[in-house]
C-alpha cells in the first residue's frame, strides 16, 4: 500500500472538490429553503419597524367626518387603555400625473393626508427627504416609492392632481399599507397602475377640498388586546356619533399587502424548495458516487489487510475517515456557500420584494436539514463499500486488481462483434460494458446534474413560452394596439366615448365591456376578467383553441387553465358572478349562468370573453368600460396616451401586452433565481467531469501504464478515456434529459399552480437548454480528460505495473 | 547530448544471429530519495545479440528490473548510454521513446497486464496495432496460434488460466514484431509445470532472430539460457553460459 505525499496530496483535491460538491448543494439548500422565512421576518420587522397600525377604521367612501371626531369615539369607551396611539387621517381618490421627459403617465390613485409627525404607519424614506414639522401645512408629498421605482422617477419633482393642481414632492417612501400595492383589477403589477402621494393632514385638506375633515382613523393597540371587543366598543361609539355614515374596520393581518405578502411567500417557497432539493439532492447523490467509487478502487487494498488477518474493523477504519472528512469538510464548506447563497438570493429579494428592514441571514434550522443529508450521505457511501469489501474472501480481493477483473461484466455482449478501429479503438466501449455497476455509477451521476440543467433552464423557458404566447396573442394582427380603460361603464353611444374615438391621434377603435367576475361550476371557482367583445372584433379577437363564439347564441369562452380548474368544458355551463352597475358610483353582484362555447389560447387563468349576445343576460348590453385603439397614420402610441389620459373618463392607457409585462416582471424574481440556481448546477457538474475523470485515472492507471510500455503515445491514450467518457457523457446526458423532462412536468403540473395560480405554465424546453445539457452532461465530461494529461505524461511506468499496487 | 531519431523502420523485425543488437556502456542509474542516493545500476557495459536468449539473474533489489527498464526505454540512465539497434536512445526524446517502443522492444510482466475488456486475440492484435503491422486480426489469429491458444481467441482474460493469460500475453509481445522481447520475472505468478510451459515458449522466440531477455532471481531457469548476466547490487558480476553448461527445459527442477 503506498501513501506517497503525493498520493495524499491527490486525495486531498479529491476530498475537497467532493466536499466543495455537497457544500454547494447544502449552502443552497439553506439558502433557496429560507427564502420564504426571509420575506415573512423581513415583511413582520418592517411591519414593526414603520409601527404598522393594529386596527384601520374606514369611513364609507365620500364620507368624511370632523377632524377629531373619530378620535373621540375612543374616549367613551372601557377599552381605552388598550390603545396605545389613535391617529386620524384623510385618504382621498386622485388621479395621478406624473409625465416627465415626454412619457405620459396620468394614472388613478391616492392622496393620504396624516399628521407629518405620525405615530402610526411612518413612513421610510427610500430617496430625497422626510417631511418635517415646517412642512406641515405646506403642500409638499411623498412619492409612494415602488410607484417611483417602476418609472424610475427622480428622488424628487412634481406631479399634477385631478384638475391640474400641481403638487411638489420631496421624497419617495414606503408605508406599511404598500409594501405590495394592489389595486382592483390589477393583479399582477398594481404599482405601475396606482399613484400614492402622502402629504400633511392640513395640507391634504386643503388640496383635497376637505378643509377639518378626516375619513380614517389608526390604532395601535397593546399586545393580547381583544381586538373583536374593541371593535365591539368602537362600533357602538361611532354609530352613537355618526348615525348616518357607514364604516369599516380591517385588521393589520387583513391589510391586502400583509396578506398578499404572506401568500406569495408561501406559494414561492415551494418553487424555491423544488430548486433548493433539485440542489442538494444532485449534490447529494454525486457525491454518494464519487465517494463510493473512490472506495471500490480501495477494496484490494482491504482484501490484501484481510488475508494478512488485519481487523474487518481496523481495515474499514481509514475509508471511513475518507468519508467522514469528505462529509464534514462538505458541511463546513457549505457554510461560506450558503452565506454567499444568501448574499446572491437577498440581492435578488431586495430587486423584488425592497422593504425597509430586510433579514436574509442564514438559517441555523434550514442549514442544519440540509447538513444532516450532506453528512448521512457520505458516510453510507463510505459504508456500503466498505462492508461489501470486508465480505468477500480475501483471496477474491487480492485477485481483483492483481489479476485483472474477475469478469468482464457486459462486454460478452460484444465478444465477436467488432467495430471498427482496431483493438485500442473498441478498448472505450468496451471498458463502458465491461464494469457496468461503474459506468452506471458515472452515468447516473452525470444524468443528476443534466437532470436538474433541464428542470430549471426547462422551467425558464417555459416562463418564456408562456409569455410569448400571452404576449403574441395580444399583440396579434396589431402590434400597436392599446387598451384604454374608463372608470366606470358607459353607454357605447355617450359623449366620451365618442370622444375618445375621435381624438385626432386615434384611429381605429373596438369597443368592450370588462367585468371583474368569479366564475363557478359546482364547488369550484376562479377568478376572471369576463370581457364583452364583438365576435367578429376586426381590429383584434381572440384566438380560440376549441369551441366558438358564436354570432348570435349567448357564449363564453375561457381559458384552458380555467376549464381545468372549473372542470368544465366546451357545453358546459358556468356561473358568472360578477358587479352590475346600478348608480354612477355603485353597483350589484348578479349570478349569470353561461355556457362555456370555447376555450382561449391565453395562458393566464383569468383571460375570458363573452360575446354581445351574453351581454344581455349579464345585464350590461351596450356599456362599454375599455376601448382597444391603434394609433392613427403617423401617430406613436404614445400620442395616444398623452392624449387620451388627459380625459377625465381614463383611468389607464396600456400596450396592449401590459397585462403580460406584468406577469413576466412577477416571474422576474424566479428568472434570477433560477439562474442563480443553474449557475450552481453547472459548477456542480464541473467538479462532477474533474472528479469522474480523476476517479478513472486511478481506476485505469495498470492499463494506461501498459499502453505506455508498447509505446502508445499518450494522446491516444486519452483521446480512449474521451471517448469512454463520451460514451458514458451521452448515456447520461439522455438519461438526464429525459428525467429532467419528466421533473419539468411534474413542478409545471403540481408546484406551479399554487405558487401562481393564475397562470397555466406551458411546458417548453429551448434549444439553449437542451445545448447546455449537452454541454454539462456530455462535453465537459468528454474534456475532462483533458485535465489529467499531466498526470498521464507523468506516469511513472514502471512503478505503475510493479506487482503490488 | 547527442540526439539520434529512433524511425520506425530503424529496426528490423528479425537479425542475424550474432548480429549486436542491444549494447550498454557504462549505464548507471541513481535514485535520489530525501537526500540520499540509492544506486540501482552502476557502470554496466553489455553487448547482447540477435537470437540471444540471456537471462538476466540476482538477488531483490541488486537492479534486474532496472536493467530491463533500461533496454526498453521506461527509463533513463543517470551515466553511460544505451544503444539498440544502432541507435542511442538515451537522449531520444519522449516521442522518440514512445516510437522506439512502439518498434523496438515488446515486453511480457509478471502480472500479465491484459486488457480485461478485450478478447485473449483482441489482446494479441493490441501488440501488432500499435506497432503498425498489417492485417493485424491475421497475425493475432497466427501468433495465438503459435502459443497453442488457437481455440480461444474469443476467451476474455478472467477466463483463462495464470498461464494462458502469460501466453497471450507473450503472443501480445510477438505481434509486435518487434526484434527485443523483454520479460520481466514472467513466471514468477505461476506453477512449475506452467512455467516451464512459458519457458519454452520465450526460448523459441529467440530462435527468430529476436533478443530476448528475461529476468529471474531463481537458478534453475538461468540453466536454460545461452547466457546468463548476474546483477548484484547494480553491478554485473557475473556474465557467461551458465553455471555447469546449459540443459534442455525438460531438465529443470525447482
Ligand atoms: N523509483 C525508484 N525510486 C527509488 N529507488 C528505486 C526505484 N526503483 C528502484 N529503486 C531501487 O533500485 C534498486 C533496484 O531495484 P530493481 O527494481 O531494479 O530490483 P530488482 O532486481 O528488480 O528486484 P526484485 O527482484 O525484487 O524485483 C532497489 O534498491 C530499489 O529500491
Ligand atoms: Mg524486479
Amino acid at each position: 500500500m503506498r501513501w506517497t505525499l503525493r498520493d495524499a496530496r491527490r486525495r486531498w483535491v479529491q476530498v475537497l472538490s467532493i466536499a466543495l460538491l455537497l457544500a454547494l448543494g447544502v449552502g443552497m439548500y439553506a439558502a433557496l429553503g429560507s427564502m420564504s422565512a426571509w420575506r415573512k421576518d423581513s415583511a413582520d420587522q418592517s411591519f414593526s419597524a414603520l409601527r404598522m397600525h393594529d386596527l384601520r377604521v374606514s369611513l364609507a367612501d365620500g364620507s368624511f367626518a370632523r377632524a377629531g371626531a373619530l378620535r373621540a369615539a375612543l374616549h367613551r369607551m372601557p377599552e381605552r387603555d388598550a390603545v396605545t396611539v389613535a391617529e386620524e387621517r384623510l385618504v382621498v381618490p386622485a388621479q395621478v400625473d406624473a409625465s416627465a421627459r415626454g412619457r405620459t403617465i396620468i394614472v388613478p390613485g391616492r392622496i393620504v393626508g396624516a399628521p407629518v409627525d405620525a405615530r402610526v404607519d411612518t413612513l421610510f424614506v427610500r430617496g430625497g427627504r422626510a417631511l418635517r414639522a415646517g412642512d406641515a401645512a405646506r403642500p409638499v408629498a411623498e412619492l409612494e416609492y415602488s410607484f417611483a421605482r417602476h418609472y424610475g422617477l427622480p428622488a424628487s419633482g412634481t406631479i399634477r392632481l385631478t384638475g391640474g393642481r400641481t403638487l411638489r414632492y420631496v421624497g419617495q417612501v414606503q408605508a406599511p399599507e404598500y409594501f405590495v400595492v394592489t389595486a382592483p383589477g390589477a393583479d399582477f403589477g398594481a404599482e405601475a397602475s396606482f399613484a400614492v402621494a402622502f402629504v400633511p393632514l392640513r395640507a391634504a385638506q386643503v388640496l383635497t377640498g376637505h378643509a377639518g375633515r378626516v375619513n380614517e382613523l389608526v390604532l395601535r393597540t397593546r399586545p393580547g388586546t381583544d381586538l373583536a371587543a374593541l371593535r365591539r366598543d368602537l362600533t357602538r361609539n361611532l354609530r352613537a356619533a355618526l348615525p348616518a355614515t357607514g364604516f369599516a374596520f380591517t385588521e393589520a393581518s387583513q391589510e391586502p399587502a400583509r396578506r398578499l405578502i404572506e401568500k406569495d411567500a408561501e406559494g414561492d417557497q415551494q418553487l424555491m424548495n423544488i430548486f433548493a432539493f433539485l440542489l442538494l439532492g444532485a449534490a447529494t447523490f454525486a457525491a454518494f458516487n464519487l465517494i463510493s467509487r473512490t472506495i471500490e478502487a480501495q477494496r484490494r487494498e482491504i482484501g490484501v489487510g484481510m488475508a494478512l488477518g488485519v481487523e474487518p474493523r481496523a481495515l474499514a477504519r481509514r475509508p471511513l475517515l475518507l468519508g467522514a472528512q469528505i462529509a464534514l469538510l462538505g458541511v463546513l464548506l457549505g457554510l461560506p456557500v450558503g452565506i454567499a447563497g444568501n448574499a446572491a438570493l437577498g440581492s435578488v429579494m431586495e430587486t423584488f420584494f425592497p422593504l425597509p428592514v430586510l433579514t436574509t441571514s442564514l438559517r441555523p434550522a434550514t442549514f442544519a436539514q440540509g447538513a444532516a443529508l450532506g453528512l448521512v450521505l457520505p458516510l453510507a457511501a463510505t459504508a456500503l463499500p466498505v462492508w461489501r469489501a470486508v465480505r468477500v474472501t480475501p483471496i477474491e480481493a487480492i485477485r481483483v486488481g492483481a489479476r485483472a477483473a474477475k469478469s468482464s461484466g457486459l462486454a460478452w455482449v460484444l465478444r465477436g462483434v467488432r467495430l471498427p478501429g482496431g483493438s485500442l479503438g473498441n478498448l472505450p466501449i468496451r471498458n463502458v460494458l465491461r464494469t457496468p455497476r461503474r459506468t452506471l455509477t458515472t452515468l447516473l451521476g452525470i444524468a443528476a446534474v443534466v437532470t436538474i440543467v433541464i428542470a430549471l433552464a426547462g422551467l425558464l423557458d417555459s416562463f418564456e413560452a408562456t409569455l410569448d404566447a400571452s404576449r403574441r396573442e395580444a399583440l396579434a394582427g396589431a402590434p400597436d394596439r392599446l387598451t384604454v380603460d374608463l372608470a366606470a361603464p358607459l353607454p357605447a353611444g355617450s359623449r366620451a366615448v365618442a370622444a375618445i374615438a375621435g381624438a385626432p391621434s386615434v384611429g381605429a377603435t373596438q369597443t368592450s365591456l370588462r367585468l371583474p367576475s368569479t366564475l363557478r361550476a359546482g364547488e369550484d371557482r376562479v377568478n376572471a376578467f369576463v370581457e364583452v367583445i364583438e365576435s367578429d372584433g376586426r381590429l383584434w379577437h381572440p384566438t380560440l383553441t376549441a369551441g366558438t363564439l358564436p354570432a348570435t347564441r349567448s357564449g363564453l369562452v375561457i381559458s384552458s387553465r380555467a376549464a381545468r380548474d372549473l372542470n368544465v368544458g366546451v357545453g358546459d355551463r358556468v356561473d358568472v358572478v360578477h358587479p352590475v352597475p346600478t348608480g354612477p358610483d355603485s353597483s350589484q353582484l348578479v349570478s349569470t349562468t353561461l355556457p362555456v362555447s370555447g376555450i382561449n389560447a391565453s395562458p393566464f387563468r383569468f383571460v375570458a370573453y363573452a360575446n354581445r349576445a351574453a351581454a344581455g343576460s349579464l345585464h350590461v348590453a351596450g356599456l362599454v368600460s375599455r376601448i382597444s385603439v391603434v394609433p392613427a397614420a403617423g401617430r406613436s402610441p404614445e400620442d395616444v396616451k398623452h392624449a387620451l389620459l388627459r380625459l377625465p373618463v381614463v383611468t389607464g392607457v396600456q400596450g396592449a401586452s401590459a397585462t403580460t409585462d406584468a406577469v413576466d416582471q412577477r416571474m422576474g424574481q424566479f428568472t434570477d433565481v433560477l439562474l442563480i440556481t443553474v449557475t450552481v448546477a453547472l459548477l456542480m457538474a464541473l467538479l462532477i467531469a474533474f472528479n469522474s475523470t480523476a476517479i478513472n485515472a486511478d481506476e485505469r492507471a495498470r492499463e494506461n501504464a501498459t499502453m505506455f510500455a508498447y509505446g502508445v503515445p499518450t494522446g491516444r491514450v486519452t483521446r480512449a478515456s474521451m471517448i469512454e467518457a463520451l460514451i458514458t457523457g451521452m448515456l447520461g446526458t439522455a438519461l438526464g434529459i429525459a428525467a429532467g423532462y419528466g421533473v419539468l412536468r411534474w413542478v409545471i403540473d403540481t408546484t406551479m399552480p399554487t405558487t401562481m395560480p393564475d397562470i397555466g405554465t406551458l411546458t417548453s424546453i429551448g434549444a439553449g437548454t437542451y445545448a447546455l445539457a449537452i454541454l454539462t452532461g456530455t462535453v465537459i465530461v468528454t474534456l475532462a480528460p483533458l485535465l489529467t494529461l499531466r498526470r498521464l505524461r507523468r506516469t511513472d511506468i514502471p512503478a505503475t505495473l510493479r506487482v503490488v499496487e | 547530448m547527442p540526439r539520434s531519431s529512433v524511425a520506425p523502420t530503424a529496426l528490423p523485425p528479425s537479425a542475424a544471429p550474432g548480429t549486436t543488437l542491444i549494447e550498454l556502456d557504462g549505464v548507471g542509474r541513481r535514485y535520489e530519495i530525501g537526500g540520499g542516493e540509492v544506486v540501482a545500476l552502476a557502470d554496466v557495459s553489455l553487448r547482447i545479440a540477435a537470437e540471444d536468449f540471456v537471462v538476466v539473474l540476482g538477488p531483490s533489489g541488486s537492479g534486474k528490473t532496472t536493467l530491463l527498464n533500461m533496454i526498453g526505454a521506461l527509463d533513463s540512465p543517470t551515466d553511460g548510454r544505451v544503444v539498440v539497434a544502432g541507435q542511442d536512445i538515451t537522449g531520444a526524446s519522449r516521442k522518440e521513446l514512445f516510437a522506439f517502443r512502439r518498434h523496438g522492444v515488446s515486453f511480457v510482466f509478471q502480472t500479465f497486464n491484459l486488457f480485461p475488456a478485450l478478447t485473449a486475440a483482441e489482446n494479441v492484435e493490441f501488440g501488432a496495432d500499435v506497432a503498425g503491422r498489417e492485417d493485424p486480426r491475421a497475425v493475432a489469429r497466427e501468433m495465438l496460434g503459435r502459443v497453442g491458444l488457437g481455440d480461444r481467441t474469443t476467451h476474455f482474460p478472467h477466463e483463462l488460466s495464470g498461464g494462458e493469460q502469460q501466453r497471450v500475453a507473450i503472443a501480445r509481445a510477438l505481434a509486435s514484431g518487434n526484434p527485443i522481447l523483454l520479460a520481466d520475472e514472467p513466471t514468477g505468478e505461476l506453477d512449475f509445470r506452467t512455467g516451464v510451459q512459458i519457458l519454452e515458449l520465450l526460448h523459441a522466440q529467440a530462435h527468430t532472430g529476436r533478443a530476448v531477455l528475461v529476468v529471474s532471481h531463481n537458478r534453475e531457469i538461468a540453466r536454460v539460457a545461452d547466457r546468463v548476466i548476474e546483477l548484484s547490487s547494480g553491478r554485473v558480476v557475473a556474465d557467461g553460459p551458465p553455471e555447469g553448461g546449459q540443459v534442455e527445459i525438460s531438465e529443470l527442477r525447482w
